[in-house]
This record gives C-alpha cells, structure tokens and sequence, in this order.
C-alpha cells in the first residue's frame, strides 16, 4: 500500500511540474491566420518576422498562427479568459463589433508614422468614429470567374459582363444542365460575397448614409433581388441555393457544376484553375448593372485593450506595417498590399487580373450591428429565392425587422 | 435456408448505405487533384500524393502524439471513474443518490457554446492554459458514461454479488473482480466512443491550445488546409482523421462481442 | 463503525467524478448563469442585468421558433434513431456470419468526421430539393443525423441483446412462442435499461444538434432548421451578445432536463 501510494505521489507531482512549465509571459504575442497558403513557406515568413523584430526592438515576439475556422469563439474565449494575444489581425467588417465592445485600442499614432501613404478607402474602413483601430496589412479583392468551356459548350461566345448577359446566356446553359452563376443563400455564407455586391451593382446600399436605417428594401435592392429569382426560375441558380453555402475547393465552379460566380478570390480562381484547367478559367471585372462594384475587404491588425504589452505591441504593429514586410506578405499570400499607388501582389496572371478589379472593390457599409442585420436579412433573400414570397415582400419584411433592430439598438 | 439468408441480405443493405459517403471520401483523397470528383463519377487514378501532402506539415509527428495522449488518457480515466461511480449509483442506496445522479447527468445538458467560455476561464485560472493538463481533465467528467454503466450494473444478478459478499469481499474486490470483468463488453463499447469523442474534437482543442506544439490533429491539420488546395486534401484530411478509429474499433472489436449467460459469469 | 466505513466507501468510489464534475462541468454551468444574467460581449466589461435576456427571448419570434423547430427536430430524430439502431442490432444478433465486418460497417458513420460527411451528404440531397424546402428540411437532416449517429446507440442496444441470457430465449422458445413474442416479452423487456439509455441520451443529444445544422443549412432555409442550439451559437459568436446567449443555452438545459426526467418516470423505475 505504501509503495503504490509513493508512486502515486511522485507520479503527480512530476505531471505537476510538467504541466506547469511553459509561461514565456515576456513575450508580445501575435495572432495570425494562414493568410499565406503554402504552409512551408508560412512558417519561414513568420519566423523571419519574429526574428527581425527581436533583432531590432530586442523584445521576445511569439508569432502564433490560428486556423479560420472558429475563429469567433477562439478569441471569444481567449479574452474572457484573460488569455487573448496583445495583437490580433481583423477583418475590416469584424472591428465595428469589436470596437462597440470596447476591445480595442485605437492606433492613429502608429498609422501616422507609416513610411508609405495608405489607400484612404483602406484607413477608412479599418476606422470607426475617424479612429483607426487597425493597422493595415493587405486588402482583398474579388471578381468574377468563369468556366470559358461550359460557356463554349452552351454556345455562348462572349462571357457575360452584365446582369442582362447573364440572363441571356442563362436559358442556353440551363439547356445543357448547368446553372450559369453559382449563388450561396445560406445564412452561414457572408452577404458580403453573395447578395450585397448586386445590390451595390445595382446602384443602391444597405444602409442610409447615417447608419440609422435600411437602405435595401428600396427599388435598387428589388432589382437585385429581382435578378436572382428571374436566374433561378430560368435554372440558372444551382438547386440548393437557399441553403448552400459554396466554398472552395467544394464551389460549383471548380467542380465543373456551374459556368461562373461572381465574387471569387484569387485563391478560389487559382482552385478553379487546378480543377478544370488554366486555359478554360477566365477572370473579368466585376459585373456590371448600373455600375460595376465588387466585394474587396482589408484587413489589418488590432491591438487589444487587454494587451499585456501594448507598447511593444505598438512597435511590432510598426514594424509590421512597414512595406518592406507588407509587400513580402501579399507576395506570398497574392493579397493587395493597402497602399494608394497599389499594383499587383507579384507578376503572376492572377494576381494582375485581379488587381484590374480593385478599382471597383469596396468594404460596403461598415456598422457595428452589420453582422447581426444579414443574419435579419438572409432568410427573408431565402423566402425570396424558394418562391414563398414576392422580393418586394421579403425586402420590405426584412427592413421592418432590421429597422426595429436598429432603433432599438 | 430463407430464413436464415435475409438478416444478412437486410444488413447488407443497410450497411451499404452507412459505408457509401466513406468509401466515397476515400476515393476523393486517393483521386489526383483536378480528377473529377464527387459523387457519382470514379476518378480514373488514384494517388498518394494528397494524403502525403497533408501528412507532411511539419507538426504533423507531434499533433499526432499529442492527440493519442489527449484520447488514450481520457479513456483509461473516464472508464474507470465512471465505472466506480456506476457501480455505487447502481448497487448502493444512499440519501441523494437519484438526485446526485440526475444532478450529474444534468450536466451534459447544457450546449457546448455556452460553457464554451466559462469553461476556458475555470481552465485559465487554474494555470492550465495550453498544456496538457488543460486539454484533457475537463473533458474527463463524463456523466453518459456513469449513466451506461449504471443501466449495465444495474442488470447483473444479484447472486452474484450476495456470493461474492458471503465469500467476505470488500466493496474493492467485487468492483475489481466481478464488476470489471462482467461489464468488459459494455467498458469496450464505452472506450471506442470515449476515444472517438476525442480524437475527432475540435472545439476545444482549438480553444485550449495556444503554441503549436499543444495542437490536436484535428486542429492542426485545419491550419494546413486553407487556401489554394483541391477537396483531395481535405478528404485526406478526414481520412487520416478518421482511419485511426476505425482501427481503435477494429482492435477492440472481440471485447464488444461477450455475453453474460447465468451460466457463463463464474469464468 | 460499518456505516461510516460503508459511506466513506460510497465516497471513494465517486469521489473522481464528484471532483471533476464539481470543477469542469458545475462551475462553468454556474458561469454560464452568471453570464445569462449580464450584459457581455467579448473583450468587452461585464454588466450585471438581472432578468433582462430572459425577458427579451420569451418576446423574441425568432428564438420562440427556435424551440418549436428543436423539439420537432427531437419529435423526428429519436424514434428514427431508436429503431434504426435497435434493427441494426437484431439483425446483427441474427447473421449467421460476418458479423464483425456488418459491424465495422454500421459504425463507420460514427468514426467519421462530421463535416466531410456532409459535403457528400449535401450533394447527394442535392438533386431531391429536401434541404431547400421548409417543410422537408428536418426530416433530411434528421436522416443525416441518424445516419452519422446511429452506430453509437446501436452498439449499445446489441450489448444489451448480447446480455440477455440464453436459457430465458431457449426456454421461450420451447414453450412454443414465436419470434415476436421471444421479442415482445423476453428480449424487450431485458433491454429496458439499455433502451431508456439510448432514449435518454439520444434526446439530449438531439436537443443540444448543432454541428448537422451548422455545416448542412447554416439554420435556414428562412430558420427553418434554426434551432436552439443554433441560436445559442448564433447570439454569442455571429452578434457577440453573450449574454443573451448564455441564457439560450439555460433555457435549452432546462427543456432538456425536463423532458429526461419525465423519461425516466417512464422507462427508469428504480429498486
């Protein structure tokens, strides 16, 4: 009995001892996503920032990479743990809730000091209040993809640049079985890359210019929503469209089960490219009604209120937005470094046929409760797409309930 | 011989459907990228190289390792608390005890997301943030697997307890003696589950884990999969996920099949 | 002195499961309440409130759907389960031979990765529209559920059969009763534990289903499928109010509670 109780003992304070070890807490901690795809070359990037950082600041800098998936709740619980990172990189659309929430720091000092002049859509949409909470990093653009040898097949011979095109080339493609625009209706997928760049395309916006209001349910927004359920009663809208939620390397598109999308990044195109062949992709500008526009958000990184560091945080987040590892970045990761005389990430096909795009990117409507109006908002497009209601019906619904929202905050 | 045919013929069916969307998932992370893929159409070649490809991010050796010890660790533990507490919720009164039971099985009521962060604190306070220690004790408190074992016990005659207590034996010696090895089917059955719940967890290695090197598998490979790469890796991805439960099953699959006639239990 | 030597035995033996509960389980359900009763949002400072979240579901159309649509979802997916299983585990009793493969097979499903599974799924329910509909979407996903969980209540339920004993068939039987009579009065009864198990916890695994929802529909179309667990997901990590989302996931406990424990009055008599 002695013995295995001595056992025992020593066995727990060992596992104790090793379960204690492990708190570098001089460290500035990073929390970076896998913006860069090749996982090899992403570790070598980030470690060549952490050692370049050391080298000049001599401060201990813990670069940790977190996967995109559950994201939300990774940082979620990390701060109410007390455990979040000193800096984190955020979406432009995600920094309006967290600024509501009071978990950032603002950043203008460090912004002021930028080697390089900014991109004002850039600085502007990583600002809530003329505060910048952000400092930027890269900007994302997407555009439209197409599959050129369904298009062939169907007999159409000019890829279709605006939505009256597109309905024309619909019925031809649907001949041959295949939708001609891969749509995600499911409320997981961001209104961002689905509905709202038609709604822009058709010339209107989704709030007012106060923020006090919808702005969708007007007759820009039935327009929008009007094409789609035209598309989608002529078959040009895959089947599951109220419930789809289309990602690569699963889109239509790269599984050859739909001619185009209209808001796909560069790494969608060059998954499409690997799937169906470099030569039948096509990339174009953005799709055009009354005008062109397209969904292109930045990014940057935020310094948290709970930072542990903050001014070392401020000298990483200098360091970081410096051009000469911005530009490293967007090479690597084919993203839009944020500068104004903006030209393509590197000199690959993609990445130049995109950057023709950029001019018509925008961030949309930034606004604290913007997440919490598309999660009002795409059920009603949903009941729109299954035929149980009239586009102006489920607007006009939407905007009832969204409008309640917003008064009552 | 009719008779005896058609529970095959029904089962075949049956698992024809449980087993089709796997063998498809096979097929894709075998399929060359850009080979045409699901559902219905074979991929003319099949390859090793996204199945490679995933298995060679370089952490891939210590995810591994680390998610082995976070499954292997969990189910010695819950097996045996749950079947100490089974065993004295099944075979002993006490004042509570239905409300201590139920109080316990109230807890696997309440939804993840909304413990999700308490959870994280309680771990956060006891220091045990990214480290073993906090990966794998909060997810040892298993009250399905106190409740199995329970219903299990609870069904065992009770002459062989009364014998085994006329022979003098402490309440140790029948847990150890009878009630262990009586319930090995049922602790088998436990163990596949238990090791499976944890090697296919996301969530909360994801929250636990901040370095690298306290990564599960799952949490890993889901840093490694982004970006440019065909649905070859991702399917790869869930096969290299899931092959080893299968395995796990495979090998403890003699356990599951005992049985406990009234004349079989002395053995 | 035996009485006290017996309770301090009964406490050993939970003594494990009492102390790990008590702080991983317990404590953050304590939390969970404490947050239901706050305003909270993530990063943000803590604000005590009272009733207030509570107040705003019971007036929420949404989240009042959100139950309706749960316990249909429940309504469908634990008899589908029951039965499935329970066949699964008879027939797995009756084959002759093979039985080891039949098994590996059948639980396939379970050891698979959820999502992977649904990306097949949702191609393979593609062409039949049941996702898109209202009115379809729950039976598809219910079918979905079952399929990936089955495995789980089955083996249970056969271990169950397994543990009948023998002599209670044979005698059965040569007293001249048929199969469905062996089945009706030996078999089922003998499963009653295993059974009220398997009900228990398919229940509340199906009042608490996330993951099917999550990866399938995303809770549409038009919240169709937008159950409770979803919206407890959706409040706190889609609109970061914690707050309102802790009490989701009370409310949520409570109904699941509830009806467990008005299945045990039912199934679980004990001694």
């Amino acid at each position: 009995m002695n013995k295995q109780a001595a056992l025992l003992v020593a066995v727990l304070t060992a596992a104790c001892v090793a379960a204690c070890g492990n708190d570098s807490d001089d460290a500035v901690t990073l929390w970076m996503f896998p913006v860069i795809a090749d996982e090899a070359s992403g570790r070598d990037f980030w470690q060549k920032v952490e050692e370049g950082f050391e080298r000049e600041n001599h401060v201990d800098l813990r670069v940790e990479l977190q996967p995109w998936a559950s994201r939300q709740e990774k940082l979620g619980a990390s701060l109410m743990a007390g455990d979040g990172p000193d800096v984190v990189l955020l979406q432009s659309d995600m920094i309006p809730q967290y600024v509501d929430a009071k978990a950032l720091q603002p950043v203008d000092d460090v912004l002021a000091n930028s080697e390089r002049a900014i991109s004002p859509a850039v600085v502007d949409a990583l600002s809530v209040d003329d505060r910048s909470y952000a400092v930027p990093l890269y900007r994302t653009v997407t555009t439209t993809v197409y599959n050129r040898k369904l298009f062939a097949e169907a007999g159409v011979t000019e890829l279709p640049q605006t939505w009256d095109e597109v309905k024309a080339a619909a019925p031809k493609l649907a001949a041959h079985g295949i939708p001609i625009l891969d749509y995600s209706g499911s409320t997981e997928a961001s209104l961002n890359l689905s509905f709202y760049p038609l709604l822009w395309q058709a010339g209107g916006s989704v709030f007012t210019a106060d923020g006090t209001k919808s702005a969708f349910a007007s007759a820009e927004g039935v327009s929008a929503l009007r094409f789609l359920v035209d598309l989608d009663a002529m078959h040009g809208l895959p089947a599951d469209v109220a419930t789809r939620h289309s990602e690569p390397p699963d889109d239509a598109v790269t599984t050859g089960r739909a001619a185009m999308a209209h808001t796909m990044t560069a790494d969608g195109a060059r998954t499409v490219a690997a799937a169906i062949g470099a030569r039948n992709t096509a990339i174009g500008l953005p799709l055009r009604d009354r005008t062109r526009a397209t969904y292109g958000t930045p990014a940057g990184l935020s310094l948290l209120r709970d930072a542990k560091k903050p001014d070392e945080a401020r000298k990483l987040l200098a360091y970081l937005m410096s051009p000469a590892v911005v530009d490293e970045l967007c090479a690597k990761s084919h993203y839009f470094p944020p500068w104004t005389a903006s030209s393509p990430p590197s000199t690959d096909e993609v990445d130049k046929e995109f950057a023709q795009a950029l001019p018509f990117a925008s961030p949309g409507d930034t606004h604290p409760l913007a997440r919490k109006v598309m999660g009002l908002l795409a059920p009603h497009l949903q009941a729109a797409l299954i035929g149980t209601t009239t586009p102006e019906r489920a607007l006009a619904d939407a905007a009832a309930e969204v409008d309640a929202m917003l008064r009552d905050g | 011989m009719h008779r005896r045919l058609w529970p095959t013929a029904v089962l075949s069916l049956v698992s024809l459907m449980a087993v089709g969307p796997f063998v498809v998932m096979l097929l894709v992370a075998l399929s060359p990228a850009g080979a045409p893929t699901l559902p219905l159409r074979l991929p003319t070649s099949l390859t090793l190289d996204n199945i490679i490809h995933v298995l060679s991010a370089e952490s891939v050796l210590r995810w591994t390792m680390n998610t082995a010890v976070y499954s292997v660790v969990s189910v010695v533990v819950v097996l045996l608390s749950a079947s100490m507490a089974a065993y004295v919720f099944a075979r002993k009164r006490f004042a509570g005890r239905d409300v201590l039971l139920w109080s316990l099985l109230s807890t696997m009521m309440v939804p993840f997301h909304a413990v999700l962060m308490p959870s994280l604190v309680v771990v956060s306070l006891l220091g045990w943030s990214d480290t073993y220690w906090g990966l794998i004790v909060p997810t040892l408190a298993n009250a399905q697997a106190v409740l199995l074992l329970r219903q299990f016990i609870r069904v065992l005659p009770d002459e062989v307890f009364d014998a085994a207590r006329i022979d003098g034996a402490g309440d140790w010696r029948v847990y150890r003696s009878i009630v262990l090895p009586l319930c090995r089917p049922v602790l088998a059955t436990l163990a596949v589950f238990v090791f499976l719940w944890h090697w296919n967890d996301f969530l909360w290695p994801l929250v636990v884990a901040r370095s690298d090197e306290m990564r599960t598998l799952t949490v890993g490979l889901s840093t490694v999969e982004e970006g440019n790469f065909a649905i070859g890796d991702l399917m790869s991805a869930a096969t290299v996920c899931g092959l080893p439960c299968l395995l796990v099953f495979v090998v403890l699959q003699r356990q599951l099949t005992g049985t406990i006639g009234l004349t079989g239990w002395g053995r | 002195m035996p009485r006290l030597r017996a309770s301090l035995t009964v406490l050993a033996f939970l003594l494990p499961v009492l102390v790990l509960s008590a702080a991983f389980r317990f404590l953050p359900m304590v939390g969970a309440v404490g947050l239901s009763l706050s305003e909270y949002h993530p990063g943000g400072r803590w604000k005590f409130v009272g009733t207030e979240n509570y107040r705003s579901l019971a007036g929420d159309e949404i989240f009042l759907a959100s139950l309706r649509t749960t316990v249909t979802y429940v309504a469908l997916h634990v008899p589908l389960t029951v039965v499935v299983a329970l066949g699964s585990a008879l027939l797995l009793n009756a084959v002759p031979r093979g039985r080891s493969l039949f098994r590996a097979a059948l639980f396939a499903p379970y050891a698979t990765s959820f999502v992977l599974g649904a990306v097949v799924w949702r191609r393979v329910l593609e062409p039949t529209g049941f996702l898109e509909q209202p009115s379809t979407v729950l039976v598809a996903l219910a079918v979905v559920s079952v399929w990936k969980g089955f495995g789980y209540a089955m083996l249970v339920l056969f271990a169950g059969i397994r543990n009948v004993p023998r002599d209670c068939l044979e005698a059965a039987t040569v007293d001249g009763a048929s199969a469905w009579q062996r089945f009706r009065h030996v078999l089922l009864p003998a499963l009653r534990p295993a059974l009220f198990f398997v009900i228990v916890v398919e229940t509340v695994g199906a009042f608490q289903v996330f993951d099917t929802v999550y990866v399938m529909t995303g809770g549409g179309p038009v919240r169709a499928s937008y159950t409770l667990a979803y919206a407890v997901y959706d409040y706190g990590f889609r609109y970061f109010d914690f707050g309102r989302a802790a009490a989701a996931g009370v409310v949520l406990w409570a109904i699941a509670l509830l009806v467990s424990l008005g299945q045990r009055r039912a199934f679980d008599r004990s001694p």
